[in-house]
């Protein structure tokens, strides 16, 4: 009797009370309420990834998609087509518009390193016949030593400046090697040189400032504070600047600031003279793996991507404003998001989530429910 | 020897097959007066039910009740699909039309873009019988909590849920039938009241009842 007693009156509250805690404050009716078919099926696999995307715009306006293969679509279509690579069977997970070309580093199936290669979508049908499916390309290949043959981990134009990371094999220690280069040309290559050399590839770069070259190399934050971008100084040796357990995964300029990411829930931004911190954003106790980051025009905020956790939006670019997003009930909540790529060109402009096993997702205006929607392509 | 030993094996025989001739007497159908029903509970039956079927979402509403906007689960799922349901109940009898108990329910759907959808009631019965031999015709209403879980949202609503069965009796302890049940969820949101919404469903299920 005094057992049933404890069970109706201590056991089953306190039992309620603990599910109610563990409710979450968001209702699932109007949720519901709000659901749209996602899947635009055009002709991207849903669980690919999606490493980096960009826009070509000249006469003919094109996006461009790395995501091992690469695919292109026309802004004017909606139907994405693989491009022949240079090599058959070779890959590719960076691309860049730089100087009116596409360039786009390539690696054969057993990841040894092709370099960096180049064409002219504009030159269509004589190097880019986009009638053919595959899109037919004939690559022009960089033959600068810096890149010829090498594995290329990202290229990026920094501010004018085509920046390209490149990994060797060193046989003899049994590691791989980091290089850094820089062209204002795209044909000639100049190392980058190092104070202490990277353990890890380079992986993002901004120019902040008048002007500050900011690189970041796993765990490592490396400046150069005149131009040109040749030679780069480790910054966080100093425990004033940004420390990580872990590796920091993007940097970006916006406005006078600088912000960067970093994969243990680290988020900062630099004013110039100091770095501005958040308190470690978690989920379930662990560091949120902050990647790269977006500045999204459209609504004046900065959005960061994760590893697993959708997008942060630090509203205004306040970093004590981080908010996850998006909805709950899009498998974007819960997908691993290695870059965004904004297209301002058609108002009031296209983001794109490039995501590791959930395919690219797009995000519009759609005016007839008058709110912003994602997409799967 | 032989021959006693035979002759215990008979009556041990006649002993045993006894109770069974007896039971299979005591169920002949013209010792059972022709105007009453097959079965008759009286208080203290129990009975267990098992259901599975279909799950119909039919729309959302905005509160109040009377007046509250209607949002339809359109003709292509525009919300949720149509899936499956399944229930255990377990009941007792209060007299030969009156029975209470206790329900554990359970759906499982999508919506449109194939995010999964629970929901789990657990409720408390009652249910007014209607015998017509060999049917019955159970009316009930049960009540109680509701866990719903959409994508990684956990919710816990209140449930309402009326409904009706027909069952085939097929001997004293079996029946077999079908329920229909409306199931009301409203989820008040105190927090912001325009996000409250009412959830109406529709459950069509097959039955196996055992009385005991």
């Amino acid at each position: 009797m005094n057992l049933y007693r404890y069970i109706r009156w201590i056991i089953l509250p306190a039992l309620l009370s603990v599910f109610l805690l563990g409710c979450d404050k968001t209702p699932i009716f109007y949720t519901l309420e709000g659901v749209y078919p996602i899947d635009k099926d055009l002709g991207l696999t849903n669980n690919i990834a999606v490493f980096e995307m960009t826009l070509f715009s000249d006469t003919d306006t094109w996006y461009f998609a790395a995501a091992g293969t690469l695919y292109a679509r026309s802004s004017s279509t909606d139907s994405w087509k693989p491009l022949s690579p240079p090599v058959a069977g070779a890959s590719c997970d960076t691309i860049e518009v730089f100087g009116g070309l596409l360039y786009a580093g390539f690696y054969e199936q057993d990841g040894t390193g092709l370099g960096l290669y180049r064409v002219d979508p504009d030159d269509n049908p004589a190097s880019f016949d986009d009638s053919t499916n595959p899109i037919s390309v004939n690559w022009t290949k960089i033959a600068d030593a810096a890149v010829q043959d090498k594995q290329i981990g990202m290229v990026k134009d920094v501010g004018g400046t085509l920046c390209v990371a490149t990994a060797v094999w060193n046989d003899t220690d049994k590691k791989f090697e980091y290089f850094f280069f820089s062209t204002a040309d795209g044909n000639n290559y100049a190392p980058v040189a190092f104070d202490i050399a990277p353990a890890d590839p380079v992986v993002d770069s901004e120019l902040y400032g008048g002007p500050q070259y900011w690189v970041i190399a796993g765990g490592d934050l490396y400046v150069d504070t005149s131009a040109p971008l040749d030679n780069l100084v480790l910054q966080n040796p100093d425990p004033t600047e940004p420390q990580t357990s872990g590796s920091f995964g993007g940097l970006l300029v916006k406005g006078t600031d600088l912000y960067l990411s970093a994969k243990d829930g680290k988020l900062w931004r630099y004013d110039g003279s100091d770095w501005d911190d958040t308190t470690t954003v978690k989920i379930d106790d662990t560091g949120v793996r902050f990647t790269r980051f977006i500045d999204d025009t459209r609504s004046g905020d900065i959005l960061v991507g994760t590893e697993g956790a959708g997008y942060y939006k630090l509203t205004g670019g306040a970093l004590s404003s981080v908010q996850r997003r998006p909805s709950p009930t899009l498998d974007l909540y819960k997908s691993a998001i290695n870059s965004f790529y904004l297209d301002t060109a058609v108002p009031p402009g296209i983001l794109f989530a490039c995501t590791y096993g959930s395919g690219l997702w797009r995000e519009v205006y759609d005016t007839d429910a008058g709110e912003w929607k994602w997409y799967q392509e | 020897m032989l021959r006693k030993l035979n002759l215990v094996l008979l009556v041990t025989l006649l002993f045993c097959c006894l109770p069974v001739g007896l039971a299979f007497a005591q169920e002949e159908p013209e010792e059972q007066p022709v105007e009453e029903p097959f079965t008759i509970y009286t208080l203290g039956q129990q009975s267990l039910s098992i259901s599975a079927g279909m799950f119909i979402p039919l729309f959302l509403q905005e509160f109040p009740l009377f007046g509250g906007a209607v949002i339809p689960n359109a003709e292509d799922d525009k919300m949720l699909k149509t899936r499956v349901a399944g229930s255990l109940q377990w009941g007792i009898h209060l007299s030969n039309n009156w029975m209470t108990g206790l329900e554990i329910g359970g759906i499982l759907t999508k919506d449109i873009n194939d995010t999964p959808y629970y929901m789990l009631p657990i409720t408390v019965k009652g249910s007014y019988i209607i015998h017509f031999f060999p049917f019955e015709f159970p009316i009930f209403l049960g009540t109680g909590m509701n866990i719903m879980k959409y994508s990684d949202i956990l919710n816990l609503t209140w449930i309402v849920k009326p409904g009706f069965s027909s069952i085939w009796k097929y001997n004293i302890n079996w029946g077999f039938g079908l329920n229909v049940v409306y199931w009301w969820v409203p989820q008040f949101w105190p927090d912001d009241h325009t996000k409250g919404r009412m959830g109406n469903f529709l459950e069509i299920t097959l039955t196996a009842q055992y009385n005991f």
